[in-house]
């Protein structure tokens, strides 16, 4: 009977008659027809329909040539229609950006953003409308099973510095955006490293998702000079796996994407991430992502000390424009 | 309750649901029209697949039109005979060369079928060896960056090893085994100035002991080399001057053989010619020692 009445729920709120105010007026499978209220915008029947003032775009997909004012009515998509997010003009690309250390003041090297920059750089994200989302999502969306507004963006972090607790999560937190957090042992509890305690603070708020950056931050690429394929695979089979046994451990928890300390990697490496439970891997290869990416070669673009907000916004290209008439 | 009881149950719910709906219905005529102009608009400019989605939301809100499905098949058709020429296309091309052509045409099926697996299991592969090749060859430019530092090393020990062996031997004045340091030295770091004026150096010293010791002919090698390196006035003065004096030595030892033994006076006068061309008085007396000399083998000959 409980399982009644949370159908009848759902339907009730699919067909809006009277929940919203919004008149339904006409839904099938596809899609759910409404009449929206005068006061509505796309971003007010995004949040009703889709969960997400920034789906905004995703509704304005569905329904070129829309004029609110006029009383059109607005063509809501049950799922997602374009899988491959390749249209006639272009494809949707999403950036994956990457962060490492944090500083309260100036910052006094390349890979440190600091507090002010950050704090600039999350307004800008909400202030224009993007929707932060997690690797999952974007995973879902390479998948086609999920639809993105084309103002996407995914924040990572590597490495597992105190500076993230301590400066940019709050900033974080502040503005609702999820963040990966790229963790590798042997960094954690040393010097300006979280200690796993904060590790398992972080792991607890579902904004934060703690992931595998390898156990030592070696280069995973096959060495100059020397190193053969048995000990080359011992090596990669200690970094991986000895990672998953100490992340299960600390904190309960099975990675599912793994960043490659210096954004290198090989055949061998993707071999086995692949026969793992892995399903994205990333690199530091700067640029966005369409579906089509390859899963275990993702682009992700630094965001360095001496990025302003006008180098930032630049990184944020969301659609490549291709004429596909 | 019993699962035909729970399915009956549903549909009456979801049929409440509709009916409630119906309150509407007059205007769906009219919004039904507004959306198959637009897909006939998106049609006309040939976009396809957005097309086809309005023709679905138009059967969303007529969903006994006749003609809806018949266009959504009629659309559907032709998506899929566009689809299949590009495809063709697509299969004639081999990946490795022509793989931006192979990726707009796979980019072009999925603008028209964005769910079309050919398309975009043929886009993942080349994104898949792009990033592969990407990653080798930063792989590659790394492992040369870590040869190169290595080479850096290795140069700087060699340097500091230099630099303390150098100044040793600058400190025992054994200008001899400077040369040689400095000499093997440039052979692997001809650019290094430390160890050029170290050369220099001690040729400059070396000639200077030899002339001290009246070796000016090996003080004269040393100052020819020293003038290669640096051929400045002084070392040139310097060089005139001893070879002026080494011309004048063979002059005066021409001399004391000359009336004794002409073939040795006309060697001395040579060298003394050959150290210093501008020594009129010994190309002069060459020049009679060996008319001398001429003679004296015509004699010989004749007796």
């Amino acid at each position: 009977m409980k399982g009644l009445v949370f159908i009848f729920c759902c339907l009730a709120g699919l067909s809006g008659c009277a929940s919203s105010g919004r008149q339904t007026v006409a839904q099938d499978a596809n899609f759910i027809i409404i009449k929206p209220l005068p006061q509505d915008d796309l971003t007010s029947l995004a949040i009703a329909y889709l969960g997400h003032p920034q789906d905004a775009s995703i509704i304005a997909r569905y329904n070129p040539q829309l004029n609110l004012s006029k009383g059109d009515v607005v063509a809501i998509p049950k799922r997602n229609f374009n899988p491959a997010a390749v249209y006639v003009n272009g494809y949707q690309s999403i950036p994956i950006l990457c962060y490492h250390q944090f500083s309260a003041g100036p910052a006094n090297n390349s890979m440190v953003v600091s507090a002010n920059n950050f704090e600039q750089q999350m307004a800008y994200l909400q202030q224009h409308d993007y929707r932060v989302i997690s690797l999952q999502e974007f995973h879902h969306f390479t998948q086609g099973q999920q639809a993105l507004p084309e103002k996407s963006v995914v924040i990572t972090i590597d490495d597992g510095y105190k500076s993230y607790l301590e400066i940019a999560y709050p900033i974080l937190k502040k503005y609702g955006f999820a963040s990966t957090l790229f963790i590798y042992p042997d960094f954690i509890g040393v010097g300006s490293a979280l200690n796993w305690r904060d590790v398992g603070f972080l792991n607890n708020d579902p904004l934060v998702d703690i992931q595998s950056h390898s156990k030592s931050h070696d280069n995973l690429s096959p060495k100059a000079g020397g190193e053969n394929s048995s000990a080359y695979l011992q090596r990669l089979a200690t970094e991986v796996l000895d990672t998953d046994k100490i992340l299960q451990q600390k904190i309960q928890r099975t990675a599912q994407y793994f960043a490659y300390p210096y954004g290198n990697t090989s055949q061998q490496l993707i071999d086995l991430l692949a026969k793992q439970h892995y399903q994205l891997g990333l690199t530091v290869k700067k640029g966005s992502n369409p579906t089509f990416a390859s899963p275990y070669l993702l682009n992700r673009t630094m965001i360095y000390a001496d990025d302003n907000l006008t180098t930032f916004v630049k990184q944020l290209d969301g659609f490549k424009q291709v004429n596909l008439k | 309750m019993s699962a035909a009881n729970k399915k009956y149950y549903l549909s009456a719910l979801i049929v409440c649901i509709l009916s409630a709906c119906a309150t509407v219905t007059h205007e769906q005529a009219d919004i039904y029209l507004q959306r198959q102009l637009l897909a006939m608009q998106l049609e006309a400019e040939e976009q396809y697949a957005d097309a086809l989605i309005q023709w679905k939301i138009a059967k969303t809100i007529s969903p006994q039109q006749a003609l809806v499905d018949a266009e959504v098949r009629r659309l559907s058709q032709l998506i899929s005979q566009k689809t299949a020429l590009l495809t063709a296309q697509a299969k004639k091309l081999t990946p490795a060369a022509n793989s931006n052509s192979l990726k707009t045409i796979c980019l072009k099926i999925l603008a028209l079928e964005p769910d079309n697996q050919f398309a975009m299991q043929q886009l993942r592969n080349i994104e898949f060896k792009t990033g592969l090749s990407a990653a080798e060859k930063k792989t590659a430019k790394m492992n040369e960056n870590i040869k190169l530092s290595q080479t850096q090393q290795q140069l700087q020990k060699a340097q500091a090893d230099y630099n303390q062996q150098s100044q040793n031997l600058l400190k025992q004045k054994n200008f001899s085994a400077l040369l040689q340091l400095s000499q093997d030295y440039l052979l692997t770091t001809p650019k290094n100035t430390e160890a050029q004026q170290h050369q220099l150096h001690a040729l400059l010293k070396l000639a200077e002991v030899h002339q001290l010791r009246g070796e000016n002919e090996q003080a004269i090698g040393y100052l020819e080399q020293a003038y290669k390196l640096q051929p400045t006035s002084g070392v040139s003065d310097q060089l005139s001057q001893l070879k002026q004096q080494v011309s004048n030595h063979y002059f005066v030892q021409a001399n004391k053989v000359l009336k004794s033994d002409i073939d040795k006076a006309v060697e001395y006068l040579q060298s003394s010619v050959a150290f210093d061309h501008n020594n009129q008085s010994a190309t002069k007396l060459l020049f009679q020692a060996k008319r001398i000399q001429q003679n004296l083998r015509q004699i010989k000959a004749t007796n």
